[in-house]
């Protein structure tokens, strides 16, 4: 457990080089959001580049995993020695909490503490988390890469081959660090990623508001639920908690972009777009989204040019498109949703439409999200914005929100498999990949 | 005063979370964490048990087998094996259970659920099913 431990740490040093050498923080980033941020990069783009090293047959072993992760984390460190060098100024900025805010930190640690507890204490008992994540991150582990018979021969199991491996890599880094394989110990990652989302909500939203939106969103219980039909909750390893935190980060450095016009904020949300197109197919959707409210803000903005700015938004695609290019080689499996994108398929199932939003909406406003869609119909009607620069950006982050579950309608509305079914089992998930903007957005409204 | 509604109703919404997560919570550490039914529920016989040796050995294994009277040795090895090759699991228990009902009269062959535990998990895990053709009580 320590060494995983250790190997956590690595990888928030990983990102914080990263950052660093990107120049993705601001001076005005409160430290809880740069380490939380950084903590997320890591994550998400340590795993990328193992695979990138697999793709130049560089097999993925403790030494390359500790080697890159020294490298990515040196401008961090040389950073910090530097800073330490310096006399250290007083922080002015630095407030004292109120006796409120220390009450809802300590709800939102007691209920972060009981996720942390919960997940090393089970083994993985959820078909998806075995037998895709756990069992591809398996296959790293021994072989090195995903390069092997496990994946391009098609008599062995069906594990999805051509589903993006964000997670698996990330769960075989810490197999490695631990010098064996401990599904349960290694679950450890997830609570900490979902601790992760309520530390970016609570210091972006900042003050009295981003305590309360914290402790909104650590209080959730689909976030806790261990009794489920299917995994989800942050105590299983599935991939949807990863997925949420990089679609919370990338709105965050793209809603930031939108104020200020930085393109290290670009860069930023390109990063943690590509993290996202590697951690779930889903990815398609969100990106497509930030890309549509993008183009949506440039249009009505008369000071921003596309052009520069074009190669930015295709940072992801570039990113992820080597990954893409090696999936495709591989055998199909899983649910062929490109297979059954036509026009005719789409009318033909377009009376599954009532019974989907149904779910979703029935699912978003149940006590599994405390409520969470009513919360945010209120927040939207009752807290009217003052006028502040940010409260224009509410509307685009609110699109942010939106449209992927108008992505996830149409997905559902053409599957192959047995809707209903995907339905049960998938609904709360989707749900979790939006569920903390749109507390970001309750947070931000309170705030106004 | 809405925003103080709001905060109101908000805080309200804490607390049903509070109390809906720390409920499953409660019962996540009351009941069995592992999730798993035991071995000897209601309804269910033990066979054997049989333990095997963490590094991959056949010989031994089959021999612990044969000391078990477990004959059905081609289908035990080779389900060990698709434990370890399929999903890279390294059982160290077989439990070879059978469920009440299931008789070899009534099915041709017997129906014998396994349960493994294997290296890396304190818990039971790999419910199945194994036709066995010839499979002798102990």
């Amino acid at each position: 457990m320590i060494l995983l431990i250790i190997y956590l740490g690595s990888i928030m040093l990983a990102g914080a080089g990263l950052s660093k050498l990107l120049c993705l923080h601001s001076s005005n980033d409160s430290p809880a959001f740069k380490a939380a941020s950084s903590f997320a990069l890591g994550c998400g783009i340590v795993p990328l580049i193992l695979f990138y090293l697999n793709l130049i047959h560089v097999p993925v072993t403790l030494p390359t995993v500790a080697i890159l992760c020294a490298v990515l984390s040196s401008p961090a460190i040389v950073g910090y020695l530097k800073r330490m060098k310096k006399p250290a100024e007083p922080d002015s900025a630095q407030q004292k909490l109120t006796r409120q805010q220390i009450a809802l930190a300590a709800l939102t640690a007691l209920l972060l503490g009981m996720a942390l507890l919960k997940a090393p204490s089970s083994p993985m008992r959820y078909f998806d988390e075995r037998a895709k994540w756990s069992f591809k991150a398996k296959i790293i582990y021994h072989e090195g890469s995903p390069m092997g018979e496990s994946f391009t021969d098609n008599r062995r199991i069906n594990i999805d081959r051509r589903y993006p491996l964000g997670v698996p890599y990330l769960m075989a880094g810490g197999h490695m660090w631990m010098g064996g394989f401990d599904e349960s110990a290694v679950k450890l990652i997830f609570p900490v990623i979902f601790a992760l989302i309520v530390i970016g909500v609570i210091s972006k939203v900042k003050g009295r508001a981003g305590f309360m939106a914290g402790a909104y969103i650590a209080a959730m219980p689909f976030f806790h639920y261990s009794h489920i039909l299917e995994g989800g909750s942050s105590d299983t390893a599935y991939a949807d908690v990863p997925f949420a935190c990089y679609y919370l980060f990338s709105a965050l450095y793209l809603l930031r972009w939108f104020k200020k016009k930085q393109p290290s904020d670009l860069r930023g949300y390109a990063l943690f777009m590509a993290a996202i197109l590697f951690t779930k197919q889903e990815g398609l959707i969100l990106y497509a989204s930030a890309t549509f409210v993008s183009i949506f803000h440039i249009m009505r903005s008369k000071d921003i040019k596309f052009s520069p700015i074009f190669a930015y938004f295709l940072l992801p695609v570039v990113l992820i498109a080597p990954f893409y290019i090696w999936a495709f080689s591989l055998p199909k499996g899983g649910i062929d949703y490109m297979g059954s994108l036509s026009f005719d398929v789409l009318i033909q199932n377009l009376e599954r439409i009532p019974d989907i939003l149904y779910w979703f909406l029935l699912s978003a406003s149940s006590s599994r999200w405390i409520f969470l869609l009513p919360m945010v119909i209120l927040a939207a009607v009752l807290l009217k914005p003052e006028g502040k620069p940010e409260n224009g950006f509410l509307p685009l982050l609110f699109l942010l929100i939106l449209l992927p579950m108008f992505g996830y309608v149409f997905l559902v509305t053409i599957t192959p498999s047995d809707y209903l079914w995907q339905l049960e089992v998938a609904t709360n998930r989707l749900i979790m990949h939006v569920a903390p903007l749109a507390v970001l957005f309750i947070g931000m409204r309170m705030k106004s | 005063m809405k925003k103080t509604i709001f905060t109101y109703i908000l805080m309200g919404c804490i607390a049903v979370g509070l109390s809906l997560s720390a409920r499953d919570f409660i019962g996540f550490i009351m009941n069995d964490p592992l999730l798993f039914k035991k071995p000897d529920a209601e309804g269910i016989e033990i066979l054997a048990k049989i333990d095997v040796p963490t590094n991959f050995d056949d010989y031994t294994f089959l021999k612990e087998c044969r000391r078990h009277n477990i004959s059905a040795e081609t289908r035990i090895l080779s389900l060990r094996r698709f434990w370890l090759t399929n999903y890279y699991l390294y059982p160290t228990k077989f439990y070879f259970l059978r469920k009440a009902d299931s008789t070899p009269e009534k099915t041709r062959k017997l129906i014998v659920e396994y349960k493994i535990d294997y290296i890396g998990t304190s818990g039971k895990l790999g419910i199945g099913l194994l036709e066995a053709d010839r499979f002798v009580k102990p």
